[in-house]
């Protein structure tokens, strides 16, 4: 196994929005380590010569794994708030000086995942939901002028 | 079309063979009087206690014998079964349906909302705040249900089958947005409601990028890729802070 980087970023679950993480990373050429569950992906992903951790990321042992006390930042993109919130709550109690980013579903965990140590906070489901409406709202809005 | 015996024609149908076969028996072989024996097999169908007069012996007679039997057993069918089908019309008179789909009904220029997930629910949050009329389709009953008790009204079922488009009034709708968390069913959908009404205001939600161009094909005007959008936020916060 490749020697792990300092610095870096870790990057929890491997789906469609790690997947976007990892690609804006690797174009900005930071160093990254994934933590991901599942085999196939992990090992698909460890052919591709990138740094995977497999297991579970509520784990601190997979954490310290993926080198959480030497890392600058931490990325969760879990489909699920709890598991964010014990990741960064985890990840804060190894190493307090880490910036850390989580995606969250819903929106009454914000303040919770801010209180938790989290510095950004994206919210992929509630900020395309708003997005959608807002477009049919405007476009509505001009069909009915256009009518009138 | 062929006619088809189903249980209420054959009931219906041996009901009526012993009505008349009671009957004529009783005026043919027992003698009685037609009035007489039309009152009798009309009593004991529907269980009056009856009194037969002016006919000696009446109920030792062996034909009045052999259809009180008989008689008793076609009204225990038929009130079964009027029983069975007044349940069966009383349980499918659910008030509050009927309420919502006669809402659906009045409904015009509405923005139909595939799929009351996260986005979904945002949306019509959206849609509420603008004072726009506006239709759920989910699959979830839970859901449906729940939006039913909040007064939303929302078609339960499958947004990729377009008689539920339909009963949502796809064909006087406005726009149709489909939130559901698969591409290929909301690619489905949006195909479905394009050829339903091509008047209609596609805004629909992509995992994937590779379908973008798939969906503006297939007739959708805003595509919205809050998993991509939200992967690059992330990336780009972070990429700055290291």
């Amino acid at each position: 196994m490749k020697k792990l980087p300092e610095g870096h970023v870790v990057v929890c679950g491997y789906g469609k929005i790690g997947e976007k993480v990892c690609e804006v990373l690797e174009q900005s050429k930071k160093d990254y380590v994934v933590i991901e569950q599942e085999p196939g992906i992990a090992k698909l992903l460890r052919e591709m010569g990138m740094h995977v951790i497999e297991g579970d990321a509520t784990h601190s042992r997979i954490l310290k794994m993926a080198g959480i006390e030497k890392a600058k930042a931490l990325v969760t993109t879990f489909s699920n708030d709890t598991n964010n919130l014990f990741v960064i709550l985890t990840a804060k109690e190894l190493n307090p000086n880490l910036v850390i980013a989580t995606r969250a579903v819903s929106e009454e965990v914000v303040t919770k995942m801010h209180r938790a140590g989290a510095e950004i906070v994206v919210l992929p489901e509630i900020v395309g939901g708003v997005e959608l409406g807002k477009e049919m709202v405007r476009r509505k809005l001009k069909v009915k002028t256009l009518k009138v | 079309m062929r006619f088809r015996w189903k249980l209420e024609h054959i009931i219906a149908f041996v009901i009526t063979t012993i009505f008349l076969l009671s009957f004529l028996t009783l005026v043919f072989v027992s003698n009685v009087e037609p009035s007489i024996a039309l009152y009798w097999t009309a009593a004991t169908i529907f269980s009056v206690p009856g009194f037969v007069l002016d006919v000696p012996h009446f109920y030792t007679l062996w034909t009045v014998q052999l259809f009180t039997f008989i008689n008793g057993l076609a009204y225990l069918i038929l009130v079964t079964f009027i029983t069975a089908k007044f349940v069966n019309i009383l349980s499918k008179i659910d008030v509050q349906q009927r309420e919502i789909k006669r809402k659906i009904d009045a409904l015009n220029d509405h923005i139909i909302v595939c799929g009351y997930g996260k986005v979904g629910e945002k949306a019509c949050e959206i849609l509420e705040n603008h004072t726009l009329a506006y239709v759920v389709v989910d699959r979830d009953p839970r859901v449906a249900k729940l939006l039913r008790e909040k007064g939303v009204p929302v078609v339960q079922g499958d947004a990729t089958h377009s008689k539920v488009l339909k009963l949502a009034g796809i064909e006087r709708a406005a726009g149709l947005i489909a939130a559901l968390g698969n591409d290929t069913k909301n690619l489905y959908i949006t195909l479905t409601a394009r050829e339903l009404n091509p008047n209609l205001v596609i805004a629909t939600r992509a995992v994937s990028e590779e379908v973008v161009t798939k969906m503006h094909r297939a007739g959708a005007h805003v595509v919205v890729l809050p998993e991509v959008v939200a992967g690059l936020e992330l990336g780009k916060e972070v990429a700055e802070e290291v």
